[in-house]
C-alpha cells in the first residue's frame, strides 16, 4: 500500500513539476463513467491524472494513474501513447491506447491488466489549454479472496474479476 | 533529462507491476481441494444479437450432503444463480438452470420457485463471478465434519441439441424453458470423502442429468439425449491436503 502511494507521488510529482517547466510536457486529468459489459458489473466511476511527453504535433507519450471506483477501489498505473489525427486546430481528433496494471490497495487481492483503447474529440479553448472526450472500451481485471465459514468448515475461493467497459471520459490539458 | 524522467518512471512502475501478486489461498494439512477441470466444452457460445455470439462460462453450483442424502450446506454458487443476474433472459428466472441444487437446498422463494432472487440473493460469500476457466474451492473442515459427500451441478444456458431442441414445447419431456432456456440438462457429479479413511483424493463421478425443465430436483441416470454437455467439465477431484 505503501509502496503505491510512493510511486503515485513520485510520478505525480515529476509530471507536474515537468509540465510546468517545458511546454512539451502536458498535464491532463480527466473523469469518467461507463457500461459495464460483464457480470457482476458495477457502474464505475473514474479519475485520472497523466502526464504526455511530445515527441511532435502528432504524437505524446507519457503515462498515469488515478483511481478507479468498482466494488472495490483500483488503482491503475498506465504507459499511454495518443496520436493526433490531425494538426492542432479548434476541434482536433485523436486517438489513444493506454496499458499497464491495476493496483488493488486491500488485503487479499491481486491487481491485474488495466488497456484503455479510445477515441476522442479535443476543444481548443487556448494555445495551452483544452478540453476533450473520449469514447472508450475499458478492461480492469483483479481477483478477490472469498471466504465463508459455517459450523462445519470454512469455504475459500479466489473470484477472478474481469471488467469490461464502453466508457466515456471528459477532461482538460494544460 | 525530462525523457530520463519518463524512463525512470516507466521503470519504476514495471518493476512494481512483479512484486505485487500473492498467493490468495494457502493449504494447510487437513485443508480439502474441490478441483474442477474444464473440459472441451467449457465456454459455449451463447447468442447475442445479429448473429453475434459470446462465449459463456458454465453455471456451477457446489453443495455438500450427509452419507444419509441430507442437505448441508452450499459452499460455492455462481454469480448470476446466485443473485439472479441473467443477461438476456427476458425475465425467465431459469429454474432449470440448477434444479437439483435448487431443490436439495430447499429454500422456497415467495413466487414459490427454489431459486434466490435479486432481493433475496444468496450469502455474498459463497457466491463469484463464473470461472473462465477450471476452478478450485478450498474447505477447511470443522472437526464434526468426517464423512460427506460433495455435489456439483453443472450448466450451460442454450445449449441445445436434437435431444433437447429450441423448439420442444412446454410440457414436452425435452422442454428446457424455451428459446432462452437451457437446452441439454444440468450435469450432477458427486463424490464420497471419508476423511477418516486415509485416502487422499476422490473424484467425483457423473451420477445423471438435472431435470430438463427445473420443475423437480430428481437426477436421472438415462444419460444418452446428452452430447456436449458431457464435456463441459473433464475432471472433477477432491484431495485432502
Amino acid at each position: 500500500m505503501k509502496k503505491i502511494f510512493f510511486i503515485l507521488g513520485i510520478l505525480s510529482f515529476c509530471l507536474i513539476v515537468n509540465a510546468q517547466k517545458n511546454k512539451r510536457f502536458i498535464f491532463s486529468t480527466a473523469i469518467g463513467s461507463g457500461i459495464d459489459m460483464t457480470m457482476p458489473n458495477h457502474t464505475p466511476f473514474t479519475w485520472q491524472l497523466a502526464g504526455h511527453y511530445k515527441l511532435n504535433e502528432h504524437v505524446l507519450v507519457g503515462a498515469g494513474t488515478g483511481f478507479s471506483f468498482y466494488e472495490k477501489m483500483l488503482i491503475p498505473v498506465y504507459a499511454d501513447i495518443k496520436l493526433m489525427i490531425t494538426r492542432p486546430r479548434k476541434f482536433t481528433p485523436f486517438i489513444e491506447g493506454s496499458g499497464g496494471y491495476s493496483f488493488v490497495p486491500y488485503k487479499n487481492t491481486n491487481g491485474g491488466l488495466y488497456l484503455y483503447p479510445s477515441f476522442g474529440v479535443q476543444y481548443s479553448i487556448n494555445k495551452e489549454h483544452q478540453l476533450y472526450m473520449t469514447l472508450g472500451y475499458e478492461i480492469q481485471k483483479f481477483e478477490r479472496l472469498k471466504t465463508f465459514t459455517n459450523p462445519l468448515y470454512t469455504a475459500e475461493f479466489v473470484e477472478k474479476l474481469n471488467h469490461n467497459l464502453v466508457s466515456v471520459r471528459m477532461g482538460y490539458t494544460f | 533529462m525530462k525523457k530520463m524522467v519518463l524512463v525512470f518512471i516507466y521503470c519504476l512502475l514495471v518493476s512494481s507491476l512483479f512484486s505485487c501478486e500473492q498467493e490468495l489461498i494457502e493449504y494447510k494439512q487437513g485443508d480439502v481441494r474441490v478441483s474442477i477441470e474444464q473440459g472441451d466444452e467449457w465456454l459455449h457460445d451463447f447468442p447475442l444479437f445479429l448473429g453475434l455470439k459470446k462465449k459463456n462460462p458454465p453455471q456451477i453450483a457446489i453443495w455438500l450432503e450427509d452419507t444419509q442424502g441430507n442437505y448441508l450446506s452450499t459452499v460455492y454458487a455462481t454469480h448470476k444463480i446466485a443473485t439472479q443476474s441473467w443477461l438476456m433472459a427476458n425475465g425467465n428466472r431459469r429454474k432449470e438452470a440448477l434444479p437439483c441444487w435448487c431443490y436439495s437446498r430447499g429454500v422456497k422463494y415467495k413466487d414459490g420457485l427454489y431459486l434466490p432472487t435479486k432481493d433475496e440473493p444468496l450469502t455474498d460469500g459463497i457466491s463469484g463471478a463464473t470461472p473462465q476457466s477450471s476452478f478450485n474451492v478450498k474447505l477447511s473442515p470443522s472437526g464434526t465434519l468426517k464423512q460427506f459427500v460433495v455435489k456439483i451441478e453443472i450448466n450451460h444456458s442454450t445449449d441445445f441439441n436434437e435431444s433437447y431442441p429450441k423448439s420442444a414445447k412446454k410440457g414436452d419431456a425435452n422442454y428446457s424453458g424455451g428459446k432462452d432456456g437451457s437446452g441439454q440438462p444440468a450435469v450432477v457429479y458427486a463424490a464420497n470423502v471419508n476423511l477418516l479413511s486415509g485416502e487422499t483424493s476422490f473424484e467425483a463421478k457423473l451420477i445423471g442429468h438435472s431435470s430438463p425443465d427445473g420443475s423437480s430436483g430428481t437426477i436421472y441416470k438415462d444419460m444418452s439425449g446428452l452430447t456436449t454437455a458431457l464435456h463441459i467439465v473433464k475432471r472433477i477431484t477432491i484431495n485432502i491436503q
